[in-house]
């Protein structure tokens, strides 16, 4: 049983990874925060460190092409420990989501609406990402070239006009910090932003694709979006040298300093913009997945009636996720790569090899 | 069968639209617009100095707010001269925030911070530390990194209280001299930004331009008299102007400065055309610090007088010479100077932590000492392949007619 | 419980419609239940007359022919509609002269002879049935009643006053064809016609309206047009169950997907290159009689950007002026919008020398800028009404009045800031770049407007993703409104205008079967290109 007929061509799953990794470049301060002008290390071998994970998705997707993750974990573990796995998923994409969410909110308000409440900006964000979630993944990554296409030219070009503030020595000393600091960092950035991945397993069975065509796509994709965030991290610490950690948005700051001549200096306000509708396509992705999962969980037909019911879910629960930004960035960099990797990493690698042993898949064909 | 499928669309477009409305409607109801301020409602703060509060450890806080006036209506009264073109706003306070908040008492509008041109303190603060003022600057949201900051040579509030001509308000002006002089040498800009960052690094020095308010037949001017000496957010000691160019000949990337050298045969003034400082920092076996610093670049004559009698081709090595000469001459003057004060402005320090962040470690405590004890080499090397529209000058040789 | 209400009203209207369409169905198909047409003349014409009663325009004369006059009948048409020198010189006149030759003739065969030889017409039906006669006549034909022959002759005398063809007023061009569609339907396939000579143009016709009986043609070219397209408009339009049509406005509103949008999903024009463009591109385009606008399916939304000068002039400056299009669009939606976020939100983005300015004037003006601009833009839209209602001359006073004296007075009576003035302005005349979507702008404005005045930036970009989603989620029979920016495979012709000869396929998404235009992208820079191959042959025949 699908419940979203809609189908994308694989070239779309490539914009739309590559648009999913993007929108996180936009919040690299926990990782600037421990690792400072190693940062860009730290993101190299962080993708480094997913590569094979990421081939193990590919593969997953291949394995079952026809099913998606949910269903995929019914068939491999049986339908009570499938379930009790679901469920657990379930939890993990709506907290994925709603952390998105309030990221949007916090990054809004703390950049351009000092006093709005954020609740008010997720709720028009949960409204308008509705649009798209009702209408099904046809509409969810139908923009994502576009926003692609506005990250890549947003990045060059900012990084162009701060190029003449672009000091190598900020990049001076090299692996000077704790060892732990770079194996902590690593962590974060291969489950935080790459990680996150795992979220298109809920979404291949919509893709035309053949097997080789979606490992490549999902290769490409992280390419794009993975080359997006080293440059992200590699031009802030240029440019920023060692304040770097002291902001929360260092990508904001880069762009406050960028100055067109005396009269357009004030442009961080639209790059702030920019940046916010990246990560609204990623919380409009985070949130289909979220509304496709419960109804595939309690198999429902059409999940329209529950499009704005899991919205105002997602904001509620995001206002009792983190009482404040401080404790919010102390989890990101303690508990969540712990809690996400479960998720992200080990039960992908546990249910694969287990579809192996049972080789559950050709079972199947036959 | 299809006129049900019909109505239940109905139905359900009908009820989203409705939910839609009311959505809409109770965001617009309850929303009361947070954020909106509307202009009339602001005071726009041009400016914004620090001074020690006299009689008393706190500090004050002056705001300078450029003047909005309205071109109708009513327009006959503002007809009078003596209309000035800002507003000054003051009060005193433990903290710049705590002066801030009392300002609100007696302000008909709320203050607006982003277009903030320039943040002035007074040497008289300055002397006694900026640190603990910097967190403001540092956490609101309003207030901008790439502002330029000024250390004044007296009390701040007549500085911002200058009714200039040339600008509409002293922290325009400021601002303005700031990026015309950042055309000479980006080393003259000095944002908040970089003072933070300097201040944050502790061995390194921050320098910071210093303005000063004078009279001149009836009109106020303000000028920039040099760069104030920052060690640990606290003013030592301040550049003139012809130390700073020093300065700025030793951290290299000049853009267009004048530089004045006299012989005995004559005087000349150099516009620089390109000019390059390479730092090349060493670390000799004894603990000492080897500095050596090579200056390239070609010079154009600005203005030449004297070298009555000579021969072109002749003047322009003794020219190289007379330039090379005084730049040396000049750099290690202000050398001198960082050195006496063991503050480390050219960010020495952070170099030999870049490269040798092990040694680093060890010099770092007693930085101040080994900087004062620092070998400094200056190479100087220019060409002169320009000199401006006229080959020669009137007085010299083949410039007089006689020869003919 | 007042929303429920609503619902419930609107709910009740919407069933209220679609009952009512089969009670009255019945009911008024009272003329078709008239009968045959009988062996009595005058019993025939008695119940013609019962069928037209007090129609003053129902003409009908009785004569008599034949050698000896033996025979009798009547010509029955509508006066004003028929042509009368057809009526007379091409009807009543042979008719009357006509001598049979052969000896007494059978009433039925008479009606074949006067139909095979002696009418001087084009087109002439025999019906039986007084409903199609009646049918002929409404339609500017003309019966012919015999006495003791069941059957009666309908003669093609159309020729009511029409228009003729001229400059369309709504679609005015600088350089390419200046003809446009009339309110006769026939003129207006004709000129389609005429601009595509190939016998592949399929032109077929429907009837819809209870009432009005309102001709509509379907016109698309076979082998090029999506058969499923044309399918569905064929079913759409055939099962219309309505009253009346009066104009292509309304097929319109009755066949569209998106029937709630602001946005216009079927395009309409008023000329015939445009028509026969679109054609070519594989669309399907719909000739209602009685309006010189045609419909046009599928619609992309790219259609509005596009105008038929841009096939006609450079290449280059044509794409130049299809990104200035969209960039006026842009500016009409979100001009007013991010002039509030600017003044109200985030004075931080404005030049300090720029925000002084725009203080100054704000200085004293009693509203907040929201109110300003909504108060702007109403007048606007007042004024430009008033200028479209109102007789030409009329409306260039209106126009004079509006812009100079009240937007002069209201600034210098500081009742609003002129910076507030240039923006609305801007706003206006940005609007008529794109004047197939005005209406649909303007009321997007409003609402980004609202938006912005609660969130401001935020509120903008929010409106903008929403306004691209909702414009994603369209869809013009079938086929994506949205698509042609991005990724199709016709991107010569999207934002940019590229040379034609660069336009190697017809746009995929559009056509079906014949994709080719030309058969090779060969750009005309070769001399002697005509010798040493012909590579301007169409794709027609090649398959």
């Amino acid at each position: 049983m699908r419940i979203d007929k809609g189908q994308i061509s694989s070239r779309l799953l490539l914009f739309s990874v590559a648009c999913f990794l993007q929108s996180s470049a936009l919040l690299t301060a926990f990782l600037t925060e421990i690792t400072r002008q190693d940062s860009w290390i730290v993101v190299l071998l962080g993708a480094i460190v997913y590569l094979p994970f990421l081939w193990l998705l590919g593969t997953l997707m291949a394995m079952f092409p026809e099913q998606n993750l949910i269903q995929i974990l019914d068939e491999v573990y049986g339908p009570v420990l499938g379930k009790i796995l679901g469920l657990a998923y379930l939890w993990f994409f709506l907290t994925l989501s709603s952390v998105n969410l309030t990221d949007l909110a916090d990054f809004t308000k703390g950049t351009i609406m000092f006093r709005t409440p954020a609740p008010a900006m997720s709720a028009v964000c949960i409204l308008v990402s509705a649009i798209a979630v009702r209408k099904g993944i046809k509409l969810v990554t139908k923009f994502s070239p576009l926003f692609v296409i506005v990250a890549i030219v947003t990045m060059t070009l900012s990084t162009f006009l701060v190029i003449n503030q672009f000091k190598l020595e900020n990049f001076l000393p090299i692996f000077t910090l704790p060892a732990k600091s770079y194996f902590q960092g690593t962590h974060i950035i291969a489950t935080i932003p790459f990680g996150e991945m795992v979220v298109y397993l809920m979404i291949h069975p919509n893709v035309k694709f053949s097997r080789r065509e979606i490992r490549k796509s999902l290769f490409w994709g992280f390419a794009v979006g993975g080359l997006t965030l080293w440059s992200t991290t590699l031009r802030d610490i240029g440019v920023l040298g060692n304040t770097v950690d002291l902001f929360t948005v260092p990508s904001l700051i880069t762009f406050r300093l960028v100055q067109v001549g005396p009269s357009i200096s004030r442009t961080e306000i639209l790059f702030a913009i920019i940046l916010i509708m990246l990560l609204f396509y990623k919380i409009t992705l985070l949130y289909y997945v979220a509304v496709l999962t419960i109804s595939q969980l309690f198999k429902i037909r059409s999940y329209n009636h529950l499009v704005l019911v899991v919205g105002s879910l997602m904001i509620t629960y995001g206002l009792t996720l983190y009482p404040s930004p401080q404790k919010q960035a102390a989890s990101v960099q303690e508990t969540v790569p712990v809690i996400w990797t479960v998720f992200e990493i080990l039960i992908p690698t546990l249910t694969f090899i287990l579809a192996k042993i049972r080789k559950l898949p050709k079972a199947k064909e036959a | 069968m299809i006129r049900k499928a019909v109505k239940m669309l109905n139905r359900q477009r009908l009820s989203l639209i409705a939910t839609v409305l009311l959505a809409s409607l109770l965001i617009t109801l309850l929303s009361g617009c947070w954020d909106n301020r509307e202009l009339d409602s602001l005071f726009i703060v041009t400016g914004i100095a620090l001074d020690k509060a006299p009689d008393s450890d706190l500090i004050t806080v002056t705001l300078q707010i450029g003047k909005t006036e309205s071109k109708t209506g009513a327009s006959s009264e503002s007809g009078s001269q003596e209309d000035k073109n800002a507003i000054i706003l003051k009060a005193s306070g433990r903290t710049p925030l705590h002066g801030i908040k009392r300002l609100n008492f007696n302000s008909s509008r709320s203050l607006f911070y982003e277009h903030n041109q320039a943040v002035l303190f007074s040497s008289e603060l300055a002397r006694e530390g900026l640190k603990e003022y910097l967190d403001f600057f540092l956490r609101d949201y309003e207030s901008r990194m790439e502002v330029p900051v000024f250390v004044t040579d007296g009390p701040t509030d007549r500085i911002l209280a200058v009714d200039l001509e040339q600008e509409q308000s002293a922290g325009m002006y400021l601002a303005r001299v700031i990026q015309d002089l950042s055309k000479l040498s980006p080393y003259y800009k000095v944002r908040m930004l970089d003072f933070l960052s300097r201040t944050r690094e502790e061995t390194v020095s921050a320098l910071i331009p210093m303005v000063a308010a004078y009279d001149e037949e009836d009109l106020q001017k303000l000028q920039i008299c040099g760069m104030a000496i920052f060690k640990d957010g606290k003013m030592l000691d301040s550049l003139n102007n012809y130390e700073t160019l020093g300065y700025i000949l030793a951290m290299g990337d000049v853009k267009l400065i004048g530089i004045e050298a006299q012989s005995e045969k004559g005087h000349v003034i150099f516009n620089t055309i390109n000019l390059d400082t390479k730092r090349d920092v060493k670390l000799r076996q004894d603990g000492g610090v080897q500095v050596k610093l090579s200056v390239e670049g070609a010079l154009g004559i600005g203005e030449l007088k004297g070298f009555n009698g000579m021969d072109f081709p002749k003047v322009i090595p003794e020219l190289t010479k007379m330039a090379e000469e005084r730049i040396k001459e000049q750099i290690a003057e202000t050398f001198e100077k960082a050195k006496s004060l063991e503050a480390d402005i050219y960010a020495i320090g952070s170099e030999i932590h870049r490269k040798h962040p092990k040694k680093w470690e060890q010099m770092k405590s007693s930085w101040g000492s080994v900087f004062s004890n620092i070998d400094l080499t200056v190479d100087v090397k220019v060409e002169i392949p320009e000199t401006g529209k006229s080959m020669i000058s009137l007085e010299m040789e083949g410039a007089s007619h006689e020869d003919r | 419980m007042l929303i429920e209400f609503i619902l419930r009203k609107l709910r009740f209207l919407l069933d209220g419609n679609n009952s009512s369409y089969y009670q009255t169905e019945h009911k008024d198909r009272t003329y078709t239940s008239v009968g045959d047409i009988g062996n009595n003349l005058d019993e025939n014409l008695c119940s013609l007359k019962k069928l037209f009663v007090n129609s003053s325009d129902l003409k009908i004369h009785k004569f008599k022919f034949g050698g000896g006059y033996e025979f009798s009948g009547a010509v029955a048409f509508i006066d004003g509609l028929a042509s009368s020198s057809t009526v007379t010189e091409a009807i009543l006149r042979p008719i009357i002269e006509w001598q049979p030759e052969e000896g007494p003739l059978s009433m039925r065969e008479i009606a074949d002879i006067l139909s095979e030889s002696v009418l001087w017409a084009g087109e002439v039906e025999k019906v039986s049935t007084m409903s199609k006669l009646a049918g002929g006549c409404l339609s500017g034909d003309t019966a012919i009643l015999i006495d003791g022959c069941c059957h009666a002759l309908v003669v093609n005398s159309k020729g009511w006053d029409k228009r003729s063809v001229a400059e369309p007023e709504s679609e005015t061009v600088v350089r390419g064809p200046r003809e446009g569609f009339t309110e006769n339907l026939r003129t207006n396939t004709a000129l389609i016609r005429r601009k595509i000579k190939n016998p592949k143009l399929r032109t077929e016709m429907l009837t819809v309206g209870r009432k009005t009986q309102t001709d509509i043609c379907l016109m698309y070219l076979d082998g090029v047009a999506d058969e499923k397209v044309v399918e569905k408009v064929k079913y759409r339009i055939s099962n219309l169950k309505v009253d009346s049509i009066l104009e292509s406005g309304y097929i319109e509103e009755y066949i569209e997907d998106a029937p709630f949008s602001p946005f216009a999903t079927i395009g309409s024009t008023e000329k015939p290159d445009v028509v026969a463009g679109r054609l070519l591109e594989g669309r399907v385009a719909i000739v209602v009689d009685g309006t010189p606008f045609v419909l046009t399916v599928p619609m992309l939304f790219i259609e509005i950007f596009q105008t038929t000068e841009d096939y006609y002039t450079r290449p280059l400056y044509a794409s130049i002026m299809r990104m200035l299009r969209m960039t006026a669009y842009f500016i009409t939606i979100f001009a007013p919008a991010i002039y509030i976020s600017l003044t109200a939100f985030h004075q931080e983005l404005l030049p300090t020398t720029l925000l002084f300015t725009i203080a100054n004037a704000r200085e004293g003006t009693p509203f907040p800028v929201f109110l300003e601009i909504l108060i702007m833009i109403f007048s606007y839209e007042i004024l430009r009404e008033a200028g479209i209602r109102l007789p030409r001359a009329v409306g260039q006073a209106v126009s004079i009045v509006g812009a100079l004296i009240m937007g002069e007075a209201a600034t210098s009576a500081g009742l609003v800031g002129a910076p507030v003035v240039i923006t609305v302005a801007l706003t206006a005349v940005s609007s008529f770049l794109v004047p197939m979507q005005n209406e649909s702008a303007s009321i997007i404005r409003i609402l980004i407007m609202i938006l912005s005045s609660i969130l401001g930036l935020y509120g903008v970009a929010m409106g903008f993703l929403a306004l691209l989603l909702y414009l994603g989620s369209l869809t013009s029979f079938g086929i994506d409104f949205f698509a042609g920016f991005a990724w199709t495979r016709n991107l010569q012709d999207s934002a940019v205008r590229m040379p034609l000869w660069t336009m190697v396929k017809r746009p995929a998404n559009i056509a079906r079967g014949d994709m080719t235009r030309r058969r090779f992208f060969v750009p005309p820079l070769r001399p002697y290109a005509a010798e040493e191959e012909d590579d301007s042959e169409g794709g027609e025949d090649v398959e």
